[in-house]
C-alpha cells in the first residue's frame, strides 16, 4: 500500500506545505516557514520540487524593495493531495 | 520539520492535521472598516437629522459627501493591507467580496434613489444586516452578529417611521451595528 503513496507528498515538509496551502488561498514564504518551523534553505528546495511537479505555483515579486515569494496550490496539486489522503485512508483501514 | 521519506501513514495524518490546525483561525480581524464607516454614516445621518430638524438648509444631504472621503480611505487602507498580508485565506476572500457586493448594491440604490422615493435609509439599513451578520459568523464574533440583528430590527422600524426620524434610526443602527462591535473587535485584535 505504501507504494501507492505519492513519493513527492510522502515527505514531512512537502506534505506540511501542501496541507497549509490547501487551506488558504495564497501564502508567502515567511508564513510557510513559520508554520512549518523549517529553515529557509530546506523550504526553498522543497517548494521548488513541488513547483516543478506542478503541484504549486510560485510567484516572485517585491514588497517594499524586498523579494516576496507567494505560493498557491494548483488544481493538479489539489487532485494529488486528495489522492494521497485517500490512499492514506485505505492504508489505515487495512 | 525534516524531509525524510521514512515516516508512517499515521505520522502523515498527524502532519496534515497539525498543519490544517495551524492555518485555521488565520482570518484577518479588522476593526478599521467598521469604525471608519460606523462613524462616517453616524455623523452623516445625525448631521442630516439635525439640519432637517433645526435649520432651513436647502440641501442637508450634502452631509453624505463625507462617505466619499471614507471610500477613498478604505481603498488606500485596503491596498496597503493587501501588500502587508502574508497569507490570504478563502474566508478573507468571501469576507472581502461580500462587502464589495454590498458596496456595489448601495451605490446602485443611491444612483436610482429617486425611483424608490429616496427611501434609502430603510432599504440600506435592512440590507446592512446581511454583510454584518455574515462577517460576525465568519469571524465567530457575536457582537457583529448582534449588530446584524440590530440592522434588521432598525431597518424594519425605519420603514415604519417618518422620513426625518429615519436618519436618527440609521445613526442608531450603525452605532449598534458597526461602532460598538468595531471597538470590541479592536480590543480583541
Amino acid at each position: 500500500m505504501l507504494k501507492d503513496l505519492d513519493p513527492l507528498l510522502h515527505s514531512q515538509l512537502r506534505l506540511g506545505v501542501m496541507s497549509l496551502l490547501i487551506t488558504v488561498e495564497s501564502a508567502d514564504f515567511t508564513w510557510l516557514r513559520e508554520k512549518t518551523n523549517s529553515t529557509a534553505g530546506n523550504l526553498s528546495v522543497q517548494l521548488d520540487k513541488l513547483s516543478e511537479a506542478g503541484y504549486i505555483s510560485i510567484e516572485k515579486s517585491f514588497k517594499a524593495k524586498k523579494p516576496l515569494t507567494t505560493c498557491r496550490i494548483t488544481k493538479k496539486g489539489i487532485k494529488s493531495f486528495e489522492e494521497y489522503v485517500n490512499s492514506l485512508k485505505d492504508y489505515i483501514k487495512t | 520539520m525534516n524531509t525524510q521519506n521514512e515516516f508512517t501513514p499515521k505520522e502523515s495524518l498527524d502532519v496534515i492535521t497539525s498543519m490544517i490546525q495551524q492555518a485555521k483561525g488565520n482570518m484577518q480581524k479588522n476593526s478599521f472598516y467598521f469604525l471608519l464607516w460606523g462613524w462616517t454614516i453616524a455623523i452623516a445621518n445625525l448631521g442630516v437629522f439635525l439640519l432637517l430638524k433645526f435649520t432651513e438648509v436647502s440641501n442637508p444631504y450634502q452631509m453624505f459627501f463625507i462617505t466619499i472621503v471614507a471610500a477613498i480611505a478604505s481603498i488606500i487602507y485596503g491596498i496597503r493591507q493587501g501588500r502587508e498580508a502574508t497569507v490570504s485565506t478563502h474566508l478573507d476572500s468571501i469576507y472581502k467580496w461580500v462587502w464589495m457586493g454590498f458596496g456595489a448594491t448601495c451605490f446602485i440604490f443611491w444612483i436610482f434613489g429617486k425611483q424608490i422615493g429616496w427611501q434609502l435609509n430603510p432599504v440600506i439599513i435592512t440590507l446592512c444586516a446581511v454583510p454584518t451578520f455574515t462577517s460576525g459568523a465568519l469571524l465567530k464574533f457575536k457582537p457583529l452578529m448582534f449588530g446584524g440583528i440590530a440592522f434588521w430590527i432598525l431597518g424594519a422600524l425605519c420603514f415604519l417611521s417618518n422620513y426625518e426620524t429615519q436618519f436618527l434610526l440609521a445613526a442608531m443602527a450603525v452605532t449598534i451595528g458597526y461602532i460598538i462591535p468595531g471597538y470590541l473587535l479592536k480590543r480583541s485584535e
